[in-house]
């Protein structure tokens, strides 16, 4: 995959890690892997070289640890193809403890090195191995006497096997007892991976003379090996510009928002608890599908049976819709994902299904799956992603307060939003009742009144607006007669 | 220029240990016997068998090593005897019984090289 700088990229295997590194690793380099026990460096590899079999390129793995046995089991674990790499297996054998082999006489650095290196000399040059994957390369530490000689060693056999038109990729074990800066120096890349209580993830920390997407992306190890979820990047997909009005086919909701929500816009609903937030949204993806427009729900509290019943109370049709291809309802549990695995999915579905409406619900929810990132940046670039595709996206927030003091949102999110629409309880004559309000719409005017909202068997119904009321903010409004000098 | 055709003595109770000496001395073309006991050692002295160099490293054998030392130091046999560790009295103890040098393991093999090779040419 050649890059835009004309050097030949070569995948890692793993497509989400290929977009990181902006199509793959610059051939003829030599890259480190460094992580803690388990966080999937040899799982890298064994990627690594099974796409470059795929490529039909010849690999050799070297191996100074496991046996070549148990590498291949693990990859069968995961589903990875190993056939057509080939092996040396430069781990110590069981005999060598059961026939006593120790010895003191000299350091093993000297007695080890040599028949090592041989090996690897003899084996490179007969194979002539285009992808090589050293794991772990520390255990070269052991065989020199000092730092300085292991620095020299490395050097001059990383160079070895890049001379022979070798692409390189070697682990290190990280430790906080042992270093291992010096190969981060020597090498041309180095990818980081981390296992934390939090989740895992990987980061380029540098990659010579090419361009990367810097930070930490989420990362899934299971069954089917590695797979990396590339954190979005709005940027990424700027597209022209789609501003066209969409009409929520219900009149005086539309008269409330000037005409109806834009297209790429990011529409915040917020509300207390059960006043109606996911409903007003489905009723975008209502007149969306009736245009034969595809919409995705992404639900992190409610159960997709519960919003399709509660569809079904208010003549939202979401069944003959997700029949028909033009809805879309996943039940998403913020624990088992990561953000980006998560906003990775909604790319994937958006692009995938050609959506032009997406709703996040809810904010609470998504928060969840940022294991205390900063939910701001974060669903800022996920919204921005999607509304650069030209999506219509709804993010469903829920205040807490029922009435009182307004808030729009309690997380700071209103700057996300180009259009901030509320609904609250307010209490008239002593009896609880809905009102629907525009607080913010970059693209048009809109109302500034509220106007009352309800949801009953024959749908949503916006009234008009609430006028001779003051104090309606603060959720108890009075007759304007009332009011005070 | 000493015997080309003398052996080299390796004496030791780590087989590996003796394992390595040997190989170290095969790269430099330098034929060796080795004994990992003391009843082998003393087959050896009672063969009356000469040898260009002995190289004796005592871990694992106890005081009895020492009289077999002063047999080869005797029997015109530069010594060699290595210790397992630094210690003033076993330097004493080795030099005692006609040890050229008492070294310390693991021996850099560089330095035995030269070592050796002063005293084969000697």
């Amino acid at each position: 995959m050649p890059a835009e700088s004309g050097v030949r990229r070569l995948s890692t295997g793993i497509p989400g890690l290929d977009r990181i590194l902006g199509g793959g690793l610059p051939a003829l380099g030599s890259y480190l892997v460094r992580g803690g026990p388990g966080a999937g460096k040899s799982t890298l590899g064994l990627h690594f070289l099974s796409a470059g079999v795929a490529a039909g390129e010849r690999c050799l793995y070297i191996t100074l640890e496991e046996s070549e046995a148990r590498i291949r089991a693990q990859a069968q674990e995961r589903r990875i193809a190993l056939e057509g790499v080939a092996f040396l297996d430069i781990s110590p054998s069981s005999d060598f403890f059961a026939e006593a082999q120790s010895y003191d006489i000299f350091t093993p650095a000297e007695v080890e090195r040599e028949p090592i290196t041989q090996r690897i000399v003899t084996e490179v040059e007969a194979y002539r191995p285009q992808r090589v994957f050293l794991d772990p390369l520390t255990q070269f530490r052991y065989l020199a006497s000092d730092n300085f000689e292991f620095r020299r060693q490395m050097i001059s056999f990383l160079r070895f096997l890049v001379e022979r038109d070798a692409t390189v990729l070697f682990t290190s074990e990280k430790s906080e007892s042992l270093s291992d800066d010096d190969l981060q120096f020597m090498s041309d890349g180095v990818l980081e991976l981390a296992h934390e209580p939090l989740g895992r993830a990987i980061e380029v920390r540098k990659l010579r003379g090419a361009d990367f997407q810097p930070g930490r992306h989420a990362l899934r190890l299971d069954g089917s090996g590695m797979t990396v979820f590339p954190r979005l990047l709005p940027i990424a997909t700027k597209q022209a510009a789609d501003f066209a009005q969409i009409s929520s086919g219900i009149a005086g909701l539309d008269a409330l928002l000037g005409g109806g929500l834009e297209r790429g816009t990011v529409t915040m609903i917020s509300g207390p608890s059960g006043v109606g937030k996911t409903s007003l949204a489905m009723q975008f993806m209502k007149e969306a599908a009736a245009r034969g427009e595809c919409s995705l729900v992404y639900s992190f509290e409610e159960d997709p049976a519960l919003i399709l019943r509660r569809c079904d109370a208010i003549g939202i049709p979401a069944r003959a819709m997700i029949a028909a291809g033009h809805l879309r309802l996943s039940k998403i549990e913020p624990l088992q994902y990561a953000a980006d695995e998560f906003d990775n999915r909604v790319r994937a579905e958006a692009e995938t299904y050609g959506a032009r409406v997406v709703m996040i619900d809810s904010v609470a929810g998504y928060e969840l799956c940022l294991r205390g990132e900063d939910l701001r940046s974060r669903l800022h670039g996920l919204a921005k992603y999607l509304q650069n595709l030209g999506i219509a996206v709804f993010i469903i927030n829920e205040v807490e307060a029922i009435t009182g003091a307004f808030r729009a949102t309690e997380a700071r999110l209103s700057y996300l939003a180009d259009n901030l629409v509320f609904l609250r309880y307010l209490e008239i004559d002593g009896r609880l009742q809905k009102a629907i309000g525009v607080l913010k719409k970059r693209l048009s005017d809109f109302e500034r009144c509220l106007r009352a909202f309800d949801i009953d068997t024959r749908g949503i119904r916006v009234g008009e607006p609430l006028s001779g009321l003051r104090g309606l903010l603060m959720g108890v409004p009075e007759p304007r007669g009332e009011m005070r000098a | 220029m000493a015997d080309a055709q003398a052996a080299i003595l390796l004496v030791g109770a780590n087989a590996r240990n003796l394992d390595l000496l040997e190989e170290f001395f095969a790269r430099r073309q330098r034929h060796c016997i080795k004994a990992d006991s003391l009843a082998r050692l003393d087959a050896q002295l009672a063969a009356g068998s000469h040898f260009a160099l002995a190289l004796v490293d005592i871990s694992g054998f106890d005081a009895a090593i020492w009289p077999r030392c002063q047999k080869l130091h005797d029997a015109q046999t530069p010594l060699l005897v290595i210790s397992p560790r630094q210690s003033a009295d076993l330097r004493r103890e080795g030099l005692a019984h006609g040890a050229h040098d008492v070294l310390v393991k693991p021996l850099m093999m560089r330095d035995l090289a030269a070592l050796t090779e002063t005293m084969l040419a000697e």
